[in-house]
C-alpha cells in the first residue's frame, strides 16, 4: 500500500504544478464538442442516439491522449527505470498507475458532460445517479485497460499512434454497454432496463482489472 | 553457494547481430571497491544494466549475495544502488519530494532525516526545496547519487559518476567513496577517468569489445604507469 499511496502522490503533485495533462485533455473536450455543436443537428427525437454516443467517443480520444502524456512524464529522465529497479510490488504500481489516470479521466468526463448539457441545450431529465455510476464504470474499465496499454507501448518510437491502435479494440465492449446505457439514461429508461448493462459494464471491468494485474509485471518488465 | 559477492559467470548479450558482452567471468568479494574502465562502446553500461536487473542477459549467469539474478531479482533489488546516465529523477518534484519518493519504494522509515545528511555530505542541502528541471545538469548529477544511496544498499553501481560534476563534487563524491569502504560496502564503478578512478579502488578491470581485458587488485596494478597499460589494453 506504501507504494500505491506514493505513486499515487507523486503523479498528483506533479499534476497540481503542471496541470498539463487535465489542462490538454480539457482543451481537447472543448475543440472536440465545439466542432460537434457545429456539425450536429440535435432534436427530442434522436437526443438518446446522438448524445451519449458522441459523449464516449469524446471520452475515449480525450482520455487517450491524456494516457499518452502520463506516460510520456514517466520517461524523462527515464524516471520509470528508477520505480522499476526497486523492490516494488509490480501490480501496486499498476493500481496506483490505474487510480491516477482514473482521477484525470472522471475530472475531463464530468467536464464533457457538462458541455455536451450545456453546447446543445439539454435538460437532462433521466437518473443522473445512475448516469454518474454508468460513466465511473465506463471510467475504470477505460483506465484499466489504457494503463495496461500504455505501458506496452511506453518504449516504441510510435507510441501516440500505436496506442488507440491496440486500445480501441480491446474497449469497444466497454464503450458499446456505456453509450447503450447512457442512451436509455437520457431517454429517461428505469433502472430496470438499465441493469442489465450496469451488470456487464461491472463484469468487464473486473476482467480487464484482473487480467491487467496478473500480466502487468511481465509488461512493465519488457517495456 | 559460493564464496564470491558478486559472480558473473560466462555472460553474454547482444543487441541484434552485435555482440557487446562476450563471455564475462568476474567475481568480486564483499567489501571490493572496483572501478571498471574502458572505451566508449566496450560493454560498461550494458554490464550494469545487467548487473542492477534492467537488462536480461542472453547466456551465462550471476549471483549476488548468493541470490541467482534469473530466480531472486526481487531480493537482489533491495541491496543495490544504481547511478546511472539518466537521473531517474521527476523534474517537477523538489529535491527532497524525489527522495522521499524513491525511499518509500524501499519502505525506508523516517527518511527525512538521512536524506539530509547525504545532501549535506554531497553538498546540495541548500537545494533540498528546488524542482529538479530548475537545477543544473551537475546539481542533478549529485541529487541522483543521494537517489542510488537513499536505501543505504550494500552494493553500488555508479556508471560514469564524475560525469557532470565540477572539483567541489568529484571531490564530495571521492568522500563518499572512502565512506563505503569504510562501512565495507561494494561497489563498481565505471569511469573514463584514470585518476579519479584509481583513487579508491581495491581492483581494477578493463573491458573492451566486450571481453575482460585486465582484472588485477590495485596491489598488482603499477598506478604511475597505469595510462600507458590502459593505452595498449584498448587499443
Amino acid at each position: 500500500m506504501n507504494t500505491l499511496a506514493a505513486v499515487l502522490w507523486k503523479d498528483i503533485i506533479n499534476e497540481l504544478r503542471t496541470k498539463e495533462i487535465v489542462l490538454s485533455m480539457a482543451a481537447f473536450s472543448v475543440v472536440l464538442v465545439v466542432i460537434f455543436n457545429f456539425s450536429l443537428v440535435i432534436n427530442r427525437d434522436n437526443i438518446g442516439h446522438l448524445v451519449p454516443s458522441f459523449l464516449w467517443i469524446s471520452i475515449i480520444f480525450v482520455g487517450t491522449l491524456g494516457l499518452s502524456r502520463t506516460f510520456a512524464i514517466e520517461k524523462e529522465n527515464s524516471a520509470i527505470t528508477g520505480i522499476l529497479i526497486s523492490p516494488i510490488d509490480r501490480s501496486m504500481l499498476y493500481f496506483a498507475k490505474v487510480l491516477s489516470n482514473l482521477l484525470y479521466v472522471l475530472i475531463v468526463q464530468f467536464l464533457l458532460l457538462f458541455l455536451f448539457l450545456f453546447m446543445f441545450n439539454i435538460n437532462l431529465t433521466g437518473n443522473i445517479l445512475m448516469l454518474i455510476i454508468v460513466m465511473v464504470l465506463g471510467a475504470v474499465g477505460f483506465s484499466t485497460l489504457g494503463t495496461l496499454f500504455s505501458t506496452m507501448a511506453i518504449n516504441t518510437k510510435l507510441r501516440e499512434l500505436l496506442l488507440p491502435v491496440i486500445l480501441f479494440p480491446v474497449i469497444i465492449p466497454v464503450i458499446i454497454n456505456a453509450v447503450k446505457a447512457t442512451s436509455l439514461i437520457f431517454s429517461g429508461g428505469g433502472y430496470t432496463e438499465i441493469k442489465p448493462f450496469l451488470n456487464i459494464l461491472i463484469a468487464f471491468d473486473i476482467i480487464f482489472l484482473v487480467t491487467s494485474a496478473l500480466v502487468y509485471e511481465f509488461v512493465v518488465e519488457e517495456s | 553457494m559460493n564464496n564470491s559477492y558478486i559472480k558473473i559467470d560466462t555472460l553474454s548479450k547482444s543487441f541484434g547481430f552485435k555482440k557487446v558482452l562476450d563471455g564475462i567471468n568476474l567475481q568480486f568479494e564483499k567489501g571490493d571497491f572496483v572501478t571498471l574502465f574502458g572505451p566508449n562502446g566496450a560493454g560498461k553500461t550494458t554490464l550494469i544494466r545487467i548487473l542492477s536487473t534492467i537488462l536480461k542477459s542472453d547466456e551465462g549467469n550471476i549471483t549476488i549475495s548468493d541470490y541467482d539474478i534469473k530466480k531472486n531479482v526481487s531480493d537482489i533489488r533491495k541491496i543495490i544502488g544504481l547511478l546511472s546516465h539518466e537521473n531517474f529523477l521527476y523534474q517537477n518534484l523538489t529535491v527532497t519530494e524525489n527522495l522521499i519518493f524513491f525511499a518509500k519504494l524501499y519502505n525506508v522509515k523516517n527518511s527525512e532525516e538521512s536524506i539530509s545528511y547525504k545532501l549535506n555530505k554531497i553538498g546540495i542541502y541548500s537545494k533540498r526545496n528546488e524542482l529538479i528541471r530548475n537545477l543544473s545538469s551537475g546539481m542533478k548529477q549529485r541529487v541522483s547519487i543521494v537517489r542510488s544511496l537513499v536505501h543505504d544498499p550494500e552494493i553500488i553501481f555508479l556508471d560514469e559518476p564524475f560525469v557532470g560534476l565540477d572539483i567541489e563534487g568529484s571531490e564530495y563524491l571521492l568522500e563518499l567513496f572512502s565512506e563505503f569502504k569504510k562501512e565495507n560496502k561494494t561497489a563498481l564503478v565505471t569511469t573514463h577517468d584514470l585518476r579519479l578512478g584509481l583513487h579508491e579502488c581495491t581492483k581494477v578491470v578493463v573491458i573492451n569489445k566486450g571481453q575482460i581485458r585486465f582484472n588485477e587488485i590495485i596491489e598488482n596494478v603499477d598506478v604511475n604507469s597505469f595510462e600507458s597499460t590502459y593505452k595498449s589494453l584498448i587499443a
